[in-house]
């Protein structure tokens, strides 16, 4: 490589670091200095506390109320999204789908171009108890829903938020893996037919390894997805009724600009960041090994 | 050499484009007439008097039945003035309180913004986001004596005036006349005939009282007047003071527990966490509730929809309770401008134009949103229930700010959280309180 070849890099690398280091991770180390101390938009004292927001997050029950939402979102997302994805996507390759594969693919993927706002307010809607779907239509199936309000009921509500997301988003991920199972090379199949396997086996042994890249990288995507979760959530309940849908991401909205509380609100940021950031190491860390 | 010059080239053309993007809107301002720029955040231009003068106006009023008349106020104002352009922006109030929070946080207020009254507009005096106006208004003593003396002192604190009062509110309780005299009900006075009404529409299988919880703002109402009512003046005075608020008198659970009860007791209905404010106000004015709690601010709502079917009634006294009888909630909204302003004289003027008796009673006319002008509540521009209704508020002394800008806002919060809890049925009323006990705590210890 000449020395003008790696000027011509240097040139071509420096905006894009520009970028990174700038609105990246200069932020994210302003942030955690922010995340020390107690201050708001609105006081106009900015008080050094050392790690007192981070010991307050770990005796704060609502933090652990968001840290188990988070969980029941990543967890039923990777059980739909990942899971039963792609489940569906496979049977859409089967040869007696084909035909109607296209009609099928957007009825799936058209949900995930409406914006989570729209969907949150018609959910809001479809699952009233006055005004909505859900409750006629169990009422029709011979079931009591005198006491059934799914997003005005704190035992409920996280979970009717969850099967919201996973209706909007189940169909973008079986296009992604559809197009990962299209890349499988056909004489595998073939190959395994004449072994005599089934169409279960078939799944098991040949679609399921050729597919572990595109699952393991979607595997990130929806849990880093699940980590941030706000939209849904915001739209619908707000975090109600009283704290039983707060998520990170709308328990440091609540604190940074409605109770003014913006160091708290940093530390939990930082909390998020460090989530996500330990599970993308994780990612390389995998992607490295399935690549082996 | 060449490649070196190109790639140069792009790598600068890359950087300097994103940059632009990502800059913000401060080196524009200097166009004269400009069209309208959905500018907000900004200051003004600067200007001698004559010169172009840019203001940005925030407030709150987006929806059909408000927005025409400030959009004609504005209008008008620009072609008395021809050299002040103003850039007004409207946000609903739901929405209102997190984009106020956001401006704030940048420190960026628009030349004139819209707050309520009392400790909100306390929050903004505090951070110094909030211009003090005594100055202008002793200078101006005919404008200062227009308002009524109760709504402008609650914007103003130790002698400082930060905003001027432009729409005022009282509660009542609003209630179906046909309903009643079916029934033949009659409006309560006390909380005891209250209570007895309640169970006669319960029997009746009417919904009783109209109340949704999703926006937790509405219980915000209740709870406040209810402390108003039972919990003594002078110790409420001191709790919902963010440097010495307690909140350990009784009489707090007691508010709290009697709300909780009218619940339990099942005359708000069912299903109270899923509906909100507006959508029980429109089961209301279709026929299908006895009573709801509202503001006169909301009244032409009502007349509109109900014709003669509205009626309304004071809230009902709790005899031998520790409160002021003669204290209602309701409050004001109030412009302020910000102390950056470049041009704080053009804003005030135009402040004071939208705050003249002119004004006013077109306000209260044409957007139904009752002013603060004295004399400004007349036949002429208000139904006759609201002037019944503003001469019954002659007889209140006091009035109790909404609580949730009555007190910090994570008490607030914290109030509005655990009592949505105490619907749910998993916190009671001793809990909520224990809950504000703590957050009352912690926002002493940080002030």
């Amino acid at each position: 490589m000449g020395k003008r070849d790696k000027k011509t890099i240097i040139l071509y690398l420096t905006p894009a670091l520009v970028l990174i280091i700038a609105f990246l991770y200069i932020p994210i180390i302003i942030n955690f200095i922010n995340s020390l101390y107690n201050w708001g938009a609105l006081s106009p004292k900015k008080t050094f506390v050392g790690f007192d927001n981070y010991i307050r997050m770990v005796h704060d029950s609502v933090f652990w109320i968001a840290i188990r939402n988070n969980i029941i979102f990543i967890v039923t997302s990777i059980i739909c999204q990942i899971g039963i994805s792609l489940i569906i996507a496979a049977l859409l390759e089967e040869k007696f789908m084909r035909r109607y594969q296209n009609i099928f693919r957007s009825i799936y993927f058209i949900p995930s171009l409406l914006m989570a706002t729209v969907v949150g307010i018609v959910f809001k809607m479809i699952y009233s108890p006055s005004l909505g779907l859900v409750n006629p239509f169990l009422n029709a199936l011979g079931v009591n829903t005198e006491n059934i309000d799914l997003l005005g009921n704190s035992s409920s509500a996280i979970y009717a938020i969850s099967a919201m997301s996973q209706w909007q988003f189940i169909g973008y991920n079986v296009i992604l893996f559809l197009v990962a199972i299209q890349n499988i090379p056909e004489e595998l199949y073939e190959a395994a037919i004449i072994d005599g396997a089934g169409s279960l086996k078939r799944f098991i042994k040949v679609t399921l390894p050729m597919v572990k890249d595109s699952v393991i990288i979607n595997a990130i995507i929806v849990f880093t997805g699940a980590i941030r979760v706000f939209d849904e959530v915001f739209v619908t309940t707000n975090g109600g009724p009283g704290t039983s849908t707060e998520t990170l991401a709308t328990l440091l909205y609540r604190m940074g600009f409605k109770n003014d509380q913006m160091g708290y609100a940093s530390a939990i940021a930082f909390v998020i960041f460090i989530i996500t950031f330990i599970v993308g190491l994780f990612q390389m860390k995998g992607y490295r090994f399935a690549e082996e | 050499m060449k490649k070196q010059v190109i790639a140069l080239l792009m790598a600068s053309l890359m950087t300097f484009g994103l940059l632009a993007g990502c800059g913000g809107s401060n080196s524009k301002s200097d166009s004269a007439k400009a069209e309208n720029q959905q500018n907000t955040s900004g200051e003004g231009t600067n200007s001698a008097s004559g010169e172009s003068v840019t203001l940005s106006f925030l407030n709150k009023y987006p929806e059909d039945n408000y927005l025409p008349y400030f959009k004609e106020a504005v209008s008008n104002y620009m072609k008395k003035h021809p050299n002040v352009t103003i850039n007004m922006e409207n946000v609903s109030d739901q929405n209102i309180k997190d984009k106020l929070s956001v401006m704030a946080a940048a420190k960026t207020m628009p030349d004139i913004y819209f707050s309520w009254s009392g400790e909100y507009v306390k929050k903004f005096a505090r951070s110094g986001l909030a211009m003090d106006l005594t100055d202008y208004l002793n200078k101006d003593t005919n404008w200062k004596n227009s308002f009524l003396p109760a709504f402008l002192n609650n914007s103003t604190f130790d002698g400082k005036t930060y905003g001027i009062p432009y729409r005022s509110s009282v509660i009542y309780m609003v209630y179906n006349k046909s309903i009643f005299k079916d029934l033949g009900l009659t409006a309560p006075k006390t909380y005891a005939e209250f209570l007895q009404v309640c169970d006669k529409l319960k029997a009746a299988k009417v919904t009783t009282i109209a109340f949704g919880n999703s926006q937790t703002w509405y219980s915000a109402w209740w709870i406040g007047q209810f402390n108003a009512m039972m919990v003594n003046a002078a110790t409420i005075t001191k709790d919902y003071n963010p440097k010495s608020g307690e909140f350990t008198d009784p009489n707090y659970v007691k508010a709290v527990q009697t709300f909780l009860d009218l619940n339990k007791n099942g005359y708000f209905g069912g299903n109270i966490n899923s509906k909100d404010y507006y959508q029980v106000r429109e089961e209301f004015c279709a026929g299908k509730a006895g009573m709801m709690l509202d503001a006169t601010a909301q009244f032409s709502i009502y007349e509109k929809a109900m014709g003669d079917d509205f009626g309304f009634f004071k809230f009902p006294v709790m005899e031998g309770a520790a409160g002021d009888p003669g204290t209602i909630t309701g409050g004001a909204e109030v412009y302020c401008i910000s102390p950056k302003s470049k041009n704080p004289d053009a804003a005030v003027d135009f402040v004071k134009y939208m705050t003249s008796l002119e004004q006013a009673i077109k306000q209260t006319k044409e957007a139904g949103l009752p002013n603060c002008i004295i004399g400004g509540i007349t036949a002429d521009n208000s139904s006759a229930n609201l002037v019944e209704a503003y001469k019954m508020a002659k007889d209140y002394t006091n009035i109790a700010d909404w609580l949730d800008t009555a007190v910090d806002s994570a008490v607030a919060n914290q109030y509005m959280q655990s009592v949505q809890e105490g619907f749910s049925g998993n916190k009671t009323a001793e809990d909520i309180i224990k809950d504000i006990q703590k957050v009352a705590a912690n926002v002493k210890a940080s002030n």
